[in-house]
């Protein structure tokens, strides 16, 4: 069993949905997000790269790559971070120490820190938002994307993001079957996986856009 | 007065300005104490240091991202820097029977003695829960460099008090007898100590092979520290193997840096120009000197690396620092915090005459170069991740005063001490 996530850049639309799930289903505190939409223009969300009126927008939503070879769970010097038989990288709550060291040894940038007593919007004390099977995380402690493994476990259900995509560009499932969907694209399409020549052996792929989602031009 | 009782006076006479330093360092370690639990009832937020990732503020202007370690880890890389010295010195001293450098080798010790426990409260400054501290015992994994740290500093540590209170168990069995009013207190920590010639054979032979073993756990201790950086291949600047010999060399610049700014002024306050002369002054200075330029050296051979065909990643942190917002930072380190302390130094190569105030300020310069260059390591490369934009980190007032925090208690522990036992070996003012 080797969970693998493969998304489809052509058919990214940038619409947050995936990240906006995420952090309902597992309850994410303000402030932090498990799963982001990165354009490749610029700094600012939503920036097209090149220069008017030669301008073409790319989305690369990035969540936690699940790193066969990861950083994170290497450097954790409380084993709080730890790798699951079927792939899943986990971060365990109970123990973490609050070091950071994996917000410094991540290649992707995903881990984040509840800087402060996780706040959520709304109050979850009003009516459960979340999904129940999610703890509620202390102040001190990083968090990052799980593949909601509380989902994947019960009931053979995809993690939120691939449930909610409107586009349908995300795909989830096992490796090893070689007729599953993941194990179908990654042998018929091309695909890339974020800076590969680290050997952190992602377990996300990325299929490159064939037209960039959004192209002006003006005569 | 004799010498002996020349150094004594440090435990003898206590007089104003004592109490007036002591008070002021009281008040400041109390203004610490409030800075820290307001961060251990709030949380890490009442700092500057952010998630390497910020959320979109689609509402209002953008929001960087930020660097997830700040001054905290360079304070705790400066402290084990600092440490560095001590039993180093001593050791050295020691092992190469280096006589007339004997009356620097305690108070060199007793730095050692004050700048690791700092180090260490930096890390538990630094961790979001510090009350789970004690799952790096029970959780503890060897395939982390943190690990690492930990073995090697507790080992330094004890190491260090094993080897102070060898070193240091004659000299209170002296003031036993003398200070008829603290015998009771010298008489129980000397546990014993008659002061034999077979008791004094037996310390000295212990202490030289605890010093074969200390030298090379001080290299250890800083190249493990240097690890938690330099394995990361994550980031730009980093991941480079310069990085071990880079950092233990840096350790040993600030550290024989810190050892001639003590000698200095214990030499100005208590007037013992006679013990500390110029001659030791200018050993130490000398060695300073060696070290200082290998550090450059060093420096410049990764600067060159990174500049002429660095990684994309390495050459993003590079061009931060040296044309970027870093850029006046990097460019006064590299002239005032390093340039002048080198030229001060070299000058008694070309022209005669070796000046110790001089020579005074150019270690303070360089020890302040060195915190702001563990700085310059650590942020601009966690500021600039690949894949994410650049990041901001600004320090709050509240992060600050807990950083100046072990500045105050490690002052605060040193001036205790030299109240309480002479901070040179008696033995060597004998002869």
């Amino acid at each position: 069993m080797k969970l693998t996530m493969v998304i489809d850049l052509s058919r990214c639309l940038g619409c947050w949905s995936c990240a906006v799930g995420c952090k309902l289903e597992n309850d994410e505190p303000i402030g932090i997000w498990w799963n982001r939409i990165l354009t490749t223009g610029g700094q600012e969300p939503d920036t097209p790269s090149g220069d008017y009126p030669n301008v073409k927008m790319t989305y690369l939503p990035i969540n936690c790559q699940h790193c066969d070879n990861a950083p994170c769970v290497k450097v954790c010097p409380v084993a709080a971070l730890r790798k699951r038989d079927d792939g899943i990288v986990f971060l365990d709550w109970s123990r973490c120490i609050g070091c950071r060291y994996c917000l410094v040894a991540c290649p992707y940038g995903i881990p984040a820190f509840n800087w402060n007593p996780p706040v959520q919007a709304p109050d979850n004390s009003l009516f459960q938002i979340g999904n129940p099977a999610v703890p509620v995380r202390p102040v001190g402690v990083s968090e990052k994307c799980t593949f909601c493994f509380q989902r994947v476990d019960v009931g053979n259900l995809t993690p939120k993001c691939i449930e909610v995509c409107p586009a349908g560009a995300r795909f989830f499932g096992d490796l090893d079957d070689p007729n599953s969907q993941v194990s179908q694209l990654i042998q018929t399409k091309p695909t890339v996986r974020l800076r590969e020549e680290l050997g952190t052996e992602p377990s996300v792929y990325y299929i490159p856009p064939r037209n960039p989602a959004i192209k002006v031009q003006v005569s | 007065m004799t010498s002996e009782d020349s150094i004594l006076q440090s435990v003898t006479k206590t007089g104003t300005g004592f109490y007036v330093f002591v008070c002021a360092l009281v008040v400041l370690t109390c203004e610490f104490l409030y800075a820290w639990y307001l961060q251990l009832t709030t949380g890490l937020v009442v700092t500057g240091m952010r998630s390497i990732y910020n959320a979109p503020n689609y509402m209002g202007p953008y929001v960087a991202g930020g660097s997830p370690w700040g001054i905290y880890i360079t304070n705790f890389i400066f402290w084990i820097g600092i440490s560095h010295a001590g039993i180093a010195i001593s050791a050295s001293v020691r092992l190469m029977d280096l006589k007339k450098y004997k009356v620097v080798a305690r108070m060199a010790e007793v730095l050692t003695l004050v700048a690791l426990p700092m180090a260490g409260l930096s890390i538990v400054f630094d961790q979001g829960r510090p009350d789970r501290i004690i799952n790096l015992l029970t959780y503890g994994r060897f395939q982390s460099p943190m690990l690492w740290d930990l073995t090697a500093i507790t080992t330094y540590f004890m190491g260090t008090i094993v080897y102070l209170y060898l070193s240091l168990r004659g000299d209170i069995n002296e003031l036993a007898h003398r200070l008829p009013k603290r015998e009771w207190f010298y008489k129980r920590l000397a546990m014993n100590y008659q002061g034999t010639e077979s008791e004094k054979e037996r310390h000295n032979q212990t202490l030289w092979w605890l010093a074969l073993a200390i030298v090379p756990i001080m290299v250890t201790v800083h190249s493990v520290v240097s690890f938690v950086f330099g394995l990361m291949i994550a980031r730009g600047g980093w991941y480079s193997t310069i990085f071990a010999i880079y950092f233990v060399v840096g350790a040993i610049v600030s550290g024989v840096a810190a050892v001639y700014s003590l000698a200095w002024i214990f030499r100005w306050l208590y007037k013992w120009q006679s013990i500390i002369t110029d001659e030791v002054l200018k050993g130490v200075s000398w060695a300073l000197r060696n070290v200082l330029i290998i550090y450059i050296y060093l420096w410049i051979a990764e600067e060159l690396t990174t500049r002429y065909m660095g990684t994309s990643a390495d050459l993003r942190v590079s061009d931060y620092l040296w044309f970027g917002p870093y850029a006046p930072i990097f460019w006064t380190l590299a002239v005032v915090g390093f340039g002048i302390p080198a030229l001060i130094l070299l000058k008694p190569i070309f022209r005669k005459g070796f000046n110790p105030k001089l020579t005074f300020v150019a270690s303070i310069i360089l020890n302040v170069a060195l915190w702001v260059k563990r700085f310059s390591i650590v942020v601009p490369s966690l500021l600039n991740p690949p894949l994410y934009p650049t990041g901001v980190y600004i320090p709050t007032p509240t992060e600050i005063s807990i950083m100046l925090g072990t500045f105050w208690m490690a002052t605060l522990l040193y001036v205790l001490f030299i109240k309480l036992f002479p901070i040179v070996d008696l033995d060597v003012i004998k002869g």
